[in-house]
């Protein structure tokens, strides 16, 4: 049985015709010469040009095949005995597109997969069919999209048995690959029916897919007064095994509570707390003991009437709305063009939030009016840059304040935004792997007192330098963000940080998809599926219901942060979280209903840390028997083969060889 | 720049006409020799006879008369005139290079020479079938209508050497010295058929075989293909790879040839147009 180790560099075969190609345009039309009488000589010269001809078609096979074995061995053709192969039991597919690869034993395995990339046997799948450190659209190129690499790899795994495990590898981080997914792997686990497949994502934790969940729908019911009813959909599959295995509810924040399913459905009504929210989970016991769950989201909150951010200069004013954006319905924008602007009879007293972006010439009095805003109860973000007065800023807002003290000037410094994901992770929003560390233009050292947490640091001189701090101060809960480096750059490039800083900005302002910050003044959810969103034009007088990825309607959704240019930004792509808002109900002014609905396919498998090592095992051994296939001994021992590299070297020598005798004409065939 | 060195095919092709050529040819061809090729013929000693009066007194042998007293005559051999037959190929083939002009060069060489020797000059040619024969006639008026046919002679026709040797020994009558002349590019035995009949008539007949340097060193280099003059027919050859078998085909044509003419105690000469006439005459008429 033969295989190939690369058969990617088969795109190279039209090579193989370069000879006839060479050979049919160097021939022109021969010139016609007169010759008394071929009578007598006629036969000798026919013979002499069929030799002449015979030779040339020699040498064209000749070289066809030198090219031939040079490419075979190129390729890696080998050979191994199908009675010295077992198919193994499990199998990992290994779906990568690069930019996951921090993973360590993924990385490594995927190094050593890609040695023996399609070199295994049918069954033995392991493959990772993208490009290392290539972003995702050029990786899938090669491959094609995910669900056609996936595809491609299981109908290699026929072989695997009944009894295979298939454990995919793939990044859950464009949710559209999901739907092609389920259209290749149900049939798959149809033919394997202890077939299990389940998806590692990015942060190499297993997740149940979202297509083999039992539930086929969750719906969030809001028509009662002050209750929801949730109810829960059995997909065909669980149907089928339902029995006693029936969802179960169960609040994560409260009593436990059970239903079990009538005709496929379950059905729940709680009662909705005044404000806060309700979270639980239907959870199905498979009949072969695993247990999937859709977890679903009730928030209630009441809104908080509109907040006044006031911001220092237009430059900040223009930044701060265009960091907002919708979020100014609820949050007014006003913008400061002097200090004086926060005195109170100037409307400063107005001000529940404070953005002072590295103020050039902070005086007493506007650093008195933030401290004031801070007492409050408000929200004061203080930007530094190279033009901040350090001592200023100490002696009437840090110091007073017990934030700590900003020290000498540094400039020009290399800075590792190294601790980000931490950062964000404080402020409830999760860190994803993009972005580049750069350099800072200045920045100011910062000492900070108990009590004052470092949100984001840089290594500097072997030591921790806080790059951004947060302080609870006062009585009614004032919050300062004091950044200690420059990020007057209003694309904040210079801490590479990029549009982080401004979702910073704004969870800390009150916004989030996190659940918790239910009651925040921010109306959006987010969704990474751009058919399920549906701009709702609050004018139309209409109560628009939308139409999730998975059949969830809703009264409106927002996206959390638009798309620069048609990308992607960050892990917020995936969350799947939508907010519903019924039609607004006169009877109670400024109070909504929020449903945050997180996708079952994010939630951890209830086997996740056996999965995970199941996955490693399978990897790992597929990758010691793949990373072995270049070596002619391990070949041997393991399937009885040969690796046939030196062989087609020194066949293509013979052969080059021999197309020198005949081109020189020491030709057997000569006469 | 000696005579003999000038008289190249080429050189006398551009400046001469055919009797002009063939006069320089001759004249070129005289000029190293001591006796005529014909000498012998007109001069050999056959038998005395008796004086009788009215014979030619220049013929007495004076010494005879010292010795016996008596007057007798002496009588020569060339005193009968002798023919000369001269037979040319003249098909397609000996339009390959030079070798008809050449080949004309010669006989009326031979013609003039005959002329001189007052030995009448017979023309024959043809390729497939005799298409013209001129009686045996002496003098300059026959000699001039055999140069006039020569010139106007052009190569066509596809060769059988067989039915114009045949042909042209029907019309010899007595001994008689024969030039053949052609390229001898047919069959060996089929030419060997009809050089019987001239051996039956003449058993002095020369086979004179013209060959261009191309036919017989093939010094064409590179791929064509080649046409067949008489016939028409294409070859597509490789020279490299054809050269070996061509010269082996060659070589053994002119073995058969030459082993022919032998059986047959036929002369055989093969001449190159490429060399100067005069020399190509002078070994015409070596062992002539």
């Amino acid at each position: 049985m033969f295989g190939l180790l690369n058969p990617f560099l088969l795109w190279l075969a039209p090579l193989l015709a370069g000879p006839l190609i060479i050979h049919f345009l160097g021939r022109a039309e021969p010139k016609v010469r007169d010759f008394p009488s071929l009578l007598p000589v006629r036969g000798q010269l026919a013979r002499a040009m069929q030799r002449h001809r015979l030779k040339n078609w020699l040498q064209l096979l000749l070289r066809t095949l030198v090219l031939l074995c040079l490419l075979l061995a190129a390729a890696g053709l080998v050979w191994r005995s199908p009675s010295r192969w077992t198919p193994p039991e499990a199998a990992a597919l290994l779906v990568n597109n690069g930019a996951y690869g921090a993973i360590p034993v993924v990385r490594e395995a995927q190094f050593r997969l890609r040695r023996g990339l399609d070199s295994l046997a049918p069954g033995r799948v392991a493959a990772s069919p993208m490009i290392a450190e290539a972003p995702p659209g050029r990786a899938v190129a090669r491959f094609g999209r995910y669900p056609e690499a996936v595809s491609r790899l299981l109908r290699q795994s026929e072989s695997t048995g009944p009894s295979a495990e298939a454990h995919v590898f793939l990044p859950v981080f464009d949710t559209r690959d999901l739907d092609g997914l389920a259209e290749i792997l149900r049939p798959w686990l149809e033919k394997h029916p202890r077939g299990r497949v389940a998806l590692l994502d990015y942060a190499g934790e297993y997740r149940t897919p979202e297509f083999l969940s039992p539930f086929s729908g969750l719906d969030a019911d809001f028509s009662r007064e002050g209750q929801v009813t949730l109810r829960a959909t059995l997909g065909p599959r669980a149907r089928e095994s339902a029995g006693d295995n029936a969802p179960l509810w169960v609040p994560e924040n409260g009593a436990s509570r059970e239903t079990r399913a009538h005709d496929g459905r379950a059905e729940i009504v709680l009662p909705l707390p005044e404000s806060g929210d309700l979270s639980g989970a239907f959870v199905w016991n498979g009949p072969d003991a695993r247990a999937y769950a859709e977890s679903l989201f009730a928030v209630s909150y009441r809104i908080p009437p509109p907040a006044t951010l006031c911001v220092l200069g237009p430059r900040s004013g223009w930044l701060a709305r265009a960091t907002l954006g919708e979020s100014g319905r609820r949050l007014q924008v006003r913008t400061l063009l002097s200090a004086s602007d926060l005195s109170p009879g100037a409307g400063g007293a107005d001000c529940d939030l404070l953005y002072l972006s590295d103020p050039e010439n902070p005086d007493a009095s506007m650093l008195a009016r933030a401290a004031a805003v801070l007492r409050k109860g408000g929200k004061v973000i203080v930007g530094t840059g190279r033009h901040t007065d350090a001592a200023l800023l100490n002696r009437n807002l840090l110091i007073p304040l017990g934030v700590g003290r900003l020290t000498a000037l540094e400039s020009h410094g290399s800075l590792a935004a190294r601790a980000q994901a931490g950062a964000l992770a404080k402020l409830g929003v999760q860190a994803g792997g993009w972005g580049r560390v750069g350099a800072v233009r200045a920045r100011l050292g910062f000492a900070p007192a108990p009590g004052t947490a470092a949100l984001l640091t840089a290594k500097h001189e072997g030591r921790d330098v806080p790059l951004l701090v947060h302080r609870r101060t006062g009585a009614a809960g004032g919050e300062l963000l004091l950044w200690t480096t420059d990020i007057g750059d209003p694309e904040w490039s210079d801490i590479a940080l990029g549009p982080w800083a401004a979702l910073m900005h704004q969870a800390f302002l009150g916004g989030g998809a996190n659940p918790g910050w239910a009651g925040a003044p921010e109306l959006r959810a987010l969704d990474s599926d751009s058919t399920g969103f549906f701009p709702w034009d609050e004018t139309s007088g209409e109560a628009p219901r939308i139409r999730g990825p998975r059949g969830i309607h809703a009264e409106a959704a927002h996206l959390w942060h638009p798309e620069p240019g048609g990308g992607r930004v960050g892990p917020f792509d995936h969350t799947g979280l939508y907010r519903l808002e019924p039609p607004e109900d006169p009877a109670r002014p400024g109070q909504r209903f929020a449903v945050h609905l997180a996708s079952a396919r994010l939630r951890p498998d209830p086997r996740g840390d056996q999965a995970w090592e199941a996955f490693q095992e399978a990897l790992g051994e597929t990758a010691s028997r793949t990373a072995r296939v270049s070596d002619p001994d391990a070949w041997r021992s393991l399937y009885g083969g040969f690796n046939l590299r030196s062989g087609l070297l020194v066949l293509a020598a013979l052969l080059l060889f021999a197309e020198g005798l005949v081109s020189l004409r020491l030709s057997p065939f000569r006469n | 720049m000696p005579l003999q060195a000038a008289l190249t095919p080429a050189y006398l092709s551009g400046i001469l006409g055919l009797k002009l050529k063939a006069r320089a040819v001759l004249e070129g061809a005289l000029a190293g020799s001591h006796r005529s090729p014909f000498h012998g013929y007109s001069s050999e000693f056959a038998q005395y006879k008796g004086y009788v009066p009215g014979d030619d007194t220049r013929h007495l042998d004076w010494k005879a008369y010292g010795r016996r007293d008596q007057l007798v005559i002496r009588q020569y051999r060339d005193e009968t005139n002798t023919a000369l037959h001269l037979a040319l190929d003249s098909s397609a083939s000996m339009g390959h290079g030079n070798k008809l002009e050449y080949a004309c060069v010669l006989a009326a060489s031979l013609a003039l020479l005959a002329e001189r020797q007052r030995d009448t000059v017979s023309l024959a040619y043809g390729a497939g079938a005799l298409e013209s024969w001129l009686p045996p006639e002496g003098g300059p008026r026959a000699t001039r209508e055999v140069i006039r046919r020569l010139e106007s002679l052009r190569a066509e026709g596809r060769t059988d050497l067989e039915a114009l040797f045949t042909q042209e020994a029907a019309r010899i009558a007595r001994q008689s010295f024969v030039f053949l002349f052609t390229d001898l590019w047919q069959d060996p035995e089929a030419i060997g058929a009809g050089l019987r009949r001239i051996r039956q008539k003449s058993r002095a007949a020369t086979v004179v075989q013209l060959r261009t340097r191309e036919e017989e060193e093939f010094v064409e280099d590179g791929s064509f293909r080649l046409r067949d003059l008489e016939t028409g027919e294409l070859m597509e050859i490789n020279a490299a790879q054809a050269r070996p078998a061509y010269l082996e085909a060659r070589q053994d044509h002119a073995r058969r040839l030459a082993a022919e003419c032998a059986r047959l105690d036929l002369r055989l000469v093969a001449l190159r147009t490429d060399w100067p006439c005069d020399v190509a005459l002078r070994k015409l008429l070596a062992a002539g």
